[in-house]
């Protein structure tokens, strides 16, 4: 229990030490450049009074889940498929390579080129950029199977459902967390992108327009508002997953 | 129900240099039902490959088991006590044992029964590493015992416990199997745990391993224990009359 008080005082110290210095740098920098924590708060009731921080933001976390939910079914179907089957893997592993050394910007354009400017092509664009990332991952999981296990399921004959919730699933979870985490983070950031490069919509087109007026504290606002929405997902969602898994460890 | 073991030559490939590795050759063995038969053989000499060839884990071409000599399909319900535990480490020490249950004539009251049978009664919602490496191997016997296996296969499970903690296991399973009785073919290393309890000891030969020796054991397993007076007669007569037996050597 003191243990965790001391982590959650040590976390609201780190916290507070971030925008201490934000706070005094913006003291020392022109206001223009680098406006302090309470002009970009102002900046953030004043958006949301508007609805636009909302609208904007809600938009974009609409495309974050969208391309997130299709990047982790088909990147984890592709990899568990790569790491269980040697000639899949040796069909798919240039691919992959390919894939995840391809430019996100590239991929962003080529979407847009082919498929216009539109709804289809932004989600294409982030999915495609994520998609082997998470079948890197995935693929190692799928090879970190214990077999040991699957014998024990083999032998006993369990059922495919048993089989996959009960065996192979558990030990999958960890590189699930591992490529949802690092997903979320890679995704919003590409959405970001796309919205800036074709979509009339969204907080890359909100950033977009607040570059060209020069205004950084609407870039801090909403790019702070935006940051406080993952890290609300990590708490609410990722980490108490995350802990009621691991409850065996 | 007695069974027959039959294997001409069973061989696996090696992939690094391509050559063939036979394991087993001229495998012939009988067993009598509800007997308790101990396979004790050199390291590598094809032990578990025969016990995963008997249970289904590894293919064979040909049908290894007969019953009544005929090689009709041998539909046996087995159990397998493997060399280490194997319990599935996110699962509860219940959910482990319900995890292999036939659905169909295991109801929830037979798996708190066996697992209080077993000990284990207060460590049911336990997880497999908050409990010691003996309770482990009682879990493991429980899991292996839940579906009244007819042939119950069992892989050096004592291997790597102190003398007391296998001793007390010793007890667990005679005492069960005594009162659910079945077949058990069990693997080991320390010949007097074949002899005192087994009814039979087959001694495996080096690689490619067949049977060189087909003991039948005198002792009564009173006390179940390995200082057990007339185990220790029969170790030293067995010894002593087929000093490289242990070796694989006649």
């Amino acid at each position: 229990m003191d243990f965790l008080k001391t982590n959650a005082i040590l976390r609201i110290a780190s916290i507070i030490a971030f925008f201490l210095i934000w706070h005094i740098a913006s003291i020392f920098v022109d206001i223009d450049l680098l406006p302090g924590p309470s002009e970009v708060s102002k900046k953030i009731v004043e958006e949301a009074q508007s609805s636009e921080l909302f609208f904007h933001t809600l938009i974009t976390l609409k495309r974050v889940t969208i391309s997130f939910i299709i990047a982790m079914f088909v990147g984890t179907f592709f990899g568990l498929y790569m790491g269980r089957s040697e000639k899949a893997n040796v069909v798919l592993d240039d691919w992959l390579v390919l894939g995840l050394n391809v430019p996100a910007l590239v991929i962003i354009i080529l979407c847009y080129v082919w498929f216009g400017l539109n709804e289809l092509a932004a989600i294409l664009a982030v999915s495609l950029n994520k998609i082997p990332m998470v079948a890197v991952i995935m693929r190692e999981g799928s090879r970190a199977i214990e077999q040991d296990y699957l014998d024990v399921a083999k032998f006993y004959k369990i059922s495919k459902g048993k089989m996959f919730f009960k065996v192979i699933l558990p030990q999958l979870y960890p590189f699930l967390l591992s490529s949802a985490r690092s997903g979320l983070s890679l995704i919003w950031k590409i959405v970001l992108v796309v919205e800036l490069l074709g979509r009339s919509n969204g907080v890359g087109f909100k950033l977009y327009g607040f570059f060209q007026f020069f205004d950084i504290s609407g870039i801090l606002a909403y790019t702070l508002a935006f940051v406080i929405l993952i890290i609300f997902v990590e708490f609410i969602l990722i980490r108490p997953f995350e802990r009621k898994i691991s409850i065996w460890k | 129900m007695n069974f027959a073991i039959k294997i001409e030559e069973k061989s696996f490939i090696n992939k690094h240099n391509n050559t063939r590795i036979k394991v087993l050759k001229d495998i012939n063995i009988k067993i009598n039902s509800m007997e308790f038969v101990c396979i004790v053989g050199p390291s590598g000499c094809g032990k578990t490959t025969l016990m995963n060839m008997i249970g289904g884990l590894i293919k064979t071409e040909n049908q290894i088991l007969q019953q009544n000599n005929s090689k009709q399909n041998f539909d046996q319900k087995f159990g397998y006590v493997f060399q280490t535990s194997r319990l599935l480490p996110w699962l509860t020490v219940r959910e482990n044992v319900a995890l292999v249950c036939d659905k169909n004539s295991i109801n929830d009251d037979k798996i708190d029964e066996i697992l209080e049978s077993f000990g284990l009664k207060d460590f049911i919602n336990y997880y497999p590493k908050s409990i010691s490496g003996g309770m482990r191997r009682r879990v493991s016997l429980a899991r292996a015992f839940i579906n009244n296996p007819k042939v119950l296969l069992m892989d050096e499970p004592f291997v790597s416990l102190d003398q007391p903690t296998a001793e007390n296991l010793y007890e667990v399973l005679v005492n069960y199997w005594q009162k659910n009785p079945t077949t058990i073919i069990l693997i080991t290393h320390v010949l007097k745990e074949a002899i005192l309890l087994g009814d039979r000891v087959l001694f495996f030969s080096k690689n490619p391993g067949t049977v060189v020796f087909d003991y039948k054991v005198k002792s009564k397993r009173n006390p179940l224990s390995i200082d057990n007076t007339s185990v220790n007669k029969e170790y030293n007569a067995i010894t002593n009359k087929h000093p490289n037996l242990l070796n694989g050597l006649l």
